[in-house]
C-alpha cells in the first residue's frame, strides 16, 4: 500500500529533501499571501461588501497569518489559522465562492499536514514535505486536464461558440482576440446583443476556431506531458505560457497565482520562491487599481 | 516520516480534489448547478448560468405579479443569484416565508424561473422557463385559517 502510494506520488517527479522542504515553504508563503490580498480585494464585491466588518477583520487576520507564516517558528499556527479563516469565509458567502478559495483550502490542508509541530525550528518533515508537494502537483495536473475535459464535454469550444460569446459581450476578450479575428467577423460579433434570440455566437474565423480547439487540446495533452520526465520541462513551460495567455483575457489573478505556483512545483529547483515577489507586486497593483486609475484620471483632467 | 497516516491523508485530500469534478459534472447535469461554480474546474467551459426569477402571487384565485420593494426585492434577487449557482439545490423556503409573511391575503406563490443560456446546437441565446407553485402552509408562516395544501 505504502509502496504504491510512493510510486503514485513520484509519478509527478521526485524532489530531494532540501528541495521539497524549500518548495513547501515557498508555496506556504505564496498561498498565505494570495489569501491575504484576496481578502482585501474581495471587500469591493458582493457578497463580501454586504458584511464589510466581518470580511475586513478576516482579511486583516489573514494578513497577520501571512506575516507570521513567513517565519518557520509560527508556520503551523499561521497555516491552521488561515485555513480556519478561509473555511469561515467560504461558509459565510456560500454558494457565491471563488473557485480558488477551495483550491487554497486544499493546499493549506496539505501544507499543514507536512508541518509536524510548533516551536523553535520545526521545519517541515522532509518526507511529508515531499508527499505534500507531490500531492499539490497531482491537484494542479488533474485540474488542468479537467479544464480541458470540461470544455470538450460542454461543447462550446468545438466551434468557437464560447469565445464568440465572450468576444461579443466582454470588451476585454474582444481586445485580446482582435488580432486573429477579421474585422467583418469582429463587427458581426460586437453587434450581437445580450438578449434572448441573439446569435448565432459561432466563430467563422478559422484562426479563432483553431485557437478554441487548441486550448482544450493543450489543457489535456500538456499536463500528461508533465508525467513524462523527458517532456516535463517543455510541458511546464508551455503550460505556464498558456496560463499567462489565458489570464490576459480571464483576469483571474488569484487563481492564476496559485496555479502558476503549482506548475512551478514541477521544476527541479524551487522556482516558486521567484514567483512570490512577482505575485506580490501584481496583487498589490490589483488591490490599489481603483485608486491608481482614479489618480491617473484626475491627473489627466487637471 | 512522522506517521503513515499523514501520507495517506495527504493523498486522500489530493484524490478528493481530483475526483470531485466527476460529482460536479453530475450535479450540473442533474441539478442544474452552474458549471462555473463550486470548484468543478469548468470555468469558461460554457457561459455562466443566468436565472431570472419572476414572482406571481395568488389572492382569491386571482394571479398577479408581486410588486416587491426594499428587503423583499433584495431577497428575490438573492434567490435568483443562488438559483443561478445551485440550480434545483437552492432552497426557496426563506423567500417563501418572507413573501407569505409580507401579506396575509396571499394564498399561493408561483416562481417563474427563466434560465438564459447559449444553445449548443444553434449557438443562439435562448430562454428555458420553469414554473413552480407553492401554496400557503403552516411551515411557511401562515395562520391556521389560511392553510391550503396540495
Amino acid at each position: 500500500m505504502n509502496a504504491a502510494l510512493d510510486r503514485l506520488l513520484d509519478r509527478t517527479s521526485r524532489d530531494d529533501d532540501t528541495v521539497a522542504v524549500a518548495k513547501l515553504q515557498s508555496m506556504r508563503r505564496l498561498v498565505l499571501m494570495t489569501l491575504a490580498f484576496e481578502g482585501f480585494v474581495a471587500l469591493r464585491y458582493v457578497p463580501y461588501s454586504e458584511s464589510p466588518g466581518l470580511h475586513a477583520a478576516i482579511a486583516a487576520a489573514l494578513g497577520v497569518c501571512t506575516l507570521l507564516g513567513w517565519m518557520e517558528r509560527f508556520a503551523l499556527p499561521a497555516v491552521l489559522c488561515a485555513l480556519l479563516l478561509e473555511l469561515i469565509t467560504v461558509a459565510s458567502v456560500f454558494p457565491h465562492n471563488a473557485n480558488h478559495q477551495f483550491l487554497a483550502i486544499a493546499l493549506l490542508a496539505l501544507i499543514a499536514l507536512a508541518h509536524p509541530g510548533v516551536g523553535p525550528g520545526p521545519r517541515p518533515d522532509p518526507g511529508d514535505a515531499g508527499s505534500a508537494v507531490a500531492s499539490m502537483r497531482w491537484i494542479v495536473l488533474a485540474g488542468l486536464v479537467w479544464s480541458g475535459v470540461m470544455k470538450l464535454a460542454y461543447g462550446y469550444w468545438l466551434g468557437g461558440e464560447f469565445l464568440s460569446y465572450r468576444i461579443a459581450l466582454d470588451p476585454g476578450f474582444a481586445r485580446v482576440f482582435s488580432p486573429i479575428v477579421p474585422d467583418a467577423e469582429m463587427a458581426r460579433l460586437l453587434a450581437l446583443e445580450n438578449r434572448i434570440g441573439a446569435g448565432p455566437f459561432r466563430a467563422d474565423a478559422p484562426l479563432l476556431v483553431a485557437v478554441s480547439n487548441l486550448t482544450w487540446i493543450a489543457e489535456i495533452a500538456l499536463p500528461i506531458g508533465l508525467l513524462v520526465p523527458r517532456m516535463r520541462t517543455f510541458a511546464m513551460g508551455a503550460l505556464l505560457a498558456l496560463m499567462v495567455a489565458i489570464q490576459v483575457g480571464a483576469r483571474e489573478l488569484f487563481f492564476a497565482g496559485l496555479m502558476l505556483g503549482g506548475l512551478l512545483l514541477f521544476a527541479r529547483r524551487d522556482l516558486v520562491r521567484r514567483l512570490i515577489p512577482v505575485a506580490g507586486v501584481s496583487y498589490a497593483a490589483w488591490l490599489l487599481w481603483p485608486w491608481l486609475t482614479r489618480a491617473a484620471s484626475s491627473g489627466a483632467s487637471s | 516520516m512522522r506517521g503513515e497516516w499523514r501520507k495517506k491523508t495527504l493523498v486522500g485530500i489530493a484524490i478528493a480534489v481530483v475526483v470531485w469534478p466527476v460529482i460536479h459534472l453530475t450535479l450540473v447535469a442533474r441539478a442544474g448547478i452552474d458549471a462555473w461554480e463550486l470548484f468543478g474546474w469548468a470555468m469558461y467551459s460554457q457561459p455562466e448560468a443566468r436565472v431570472q426569477v419572476r414572482v406571481d402571487v395568488e389572492r382569491d384565485g386571482v394571479v398577479e405579479p408581486l410588486r416587491a420593494m426594499g428587503t423583499l426585492r433584495r431577497r428575490i434577487e438573492g434567490y435568483a443569484r443562488t438559483r443561478s449557482t445551485l440550480g434545483q439545490l437552492a432552497s426557496p423556503d426563506d423567500l417563501l416565508e418572507a413573501i407569505f409573511a409580507s401579506d396575509a391575503s396571499i394564498d399561493a406563490v408561483a416562481f417563474v424561473l427563466r434560465r438564459v443560456e447559449l444553445d449548443p446546437e444553434s449557438a443562439m441565446l435562448v430562454a428555458r422557463d420553469e414554473q413552480v407553485r407553492f401554496e400557503r402552509t403552516a411551515q411557511n408562516g401562515s395562520s391556521a385559517e389560511g392553510l391550503r395544501t396540495d
